[in-house]
C-alpha cells in the first residue's frame, strides 16, 4: 500500500501538496542510521 | 524554517541546514518550484523526473494561490496529492509497476499494489524530488517512494 492520499481539490485545504508524518520519519531514520551526511 | 524548539541533538552551526521560507511570513505554504517523481541513478549520476507541479493555466484557476504550493502537516499520515497530481502520480506509478497499482480518485483514496512491498525490487529506486523556492541555496530534497509504503494488514 502507498499512503499517498488523494486530496479533494474543491476544498481549500486540500489544494497544495501535503508532506505528512511519514516524512519526517523517513528523514529522522535516515539521520539516525547514516548520520546527517546521510540524509 | 524555524518555528520552535528542536532537539538538543541537533546543532545548527556544526550540522549541515537547509533553510526554507514560507511563502508569507507567518505563513504554513512553501512555494515550490520543483516537484517530481522518477528516479536518481547514482551510480551513472542521472536523474529523470517527470514534474507533477500543478502549474498549468488550466490548474492555476483551479488551486489559486495553493497551486505549486505544500504544507507540512505531522497529523497527516503520507503524501497528500491535490486531484491534478495525485492523478498524474496515479499514471506514472501505474507505468512503473506494468500495471499494478490502483489509485482511487475520490475523497481518501490511496494507491494499492497488487503484492506486499517485498515484491517489488526497482520499484522503490523512484522517488520524489522537491524544491522550495524561498529556501537559502539551490538544494532539493528526495523522498524515497518507499517512505510512503507499508504493508496493509
Amino acid at each position: 500500500m502507498l499512503f499517498v492520499e488523494y486530496l479533494d481539490a474543491s476544498v481549500d485545504n486540500s489544494k497544495s501538496i501535503m508532506l505528512g508524518g511519514m516524512f519526517w520519519q523517513s528523514i529522522y531514520g535516515q539521520y539516525t542510521q547514516f548520520g546527517y551526511s546521510g540524509v | 524554517m524555524s518555528l520552535g524548539n528542536f532537539s538538543t541533538e541537533y546543532n545548527s552551526t556544526t550540522m549541515a541546514t537547509h533553510q526554507i521560507t514560507p511563502k508569507t511570513t507567518g505563513g504554513y505554504l512553501f512555494r515550490l518550484s520543483e516537484f517530481g517523481f522518477g528516479k536518481t541513478d547514482l551510480t551513472a549520476q542521472t536523474e529523470y523526473y517527470e514534474s507533477i507541479l500543478n502549474n498549468d493555466p488550466a490548474d492555476y484557476d483551479t488551486y489559486g494561490e495553493y497551486s505549486n504550493t505544500t504544507s507540512f502537516a505531522m497529523n497527516f499520515r503520507g503524501l497528500g496529492l491535490p486531484t491534478e497530481e495525485f492523478n498524474k502520480f496515479s499514471n506514472l506509478v501505474s507505468l512503473a509497476t506494468k500495471g499494478e497499482s490502483t489509485c482511487l480518485s475520490y475523497k481518501g483514496g490511496y494507491c494499492v499494489l497488487s503484492k506486499p512491498c517485498s515484491g517489488y525490487d526497482t520499484l522503490w529506486d523512484y522517488s520524489f524530488k522537491f524544491r522550495v523556492v524561498d529556501s537559502e541555496d539551490l538544494n532539493y530534497i528526495r523522498i524515497p517512494l518507499a517512505t510512503f509504503a507499508a504493508n496493509y494488514v
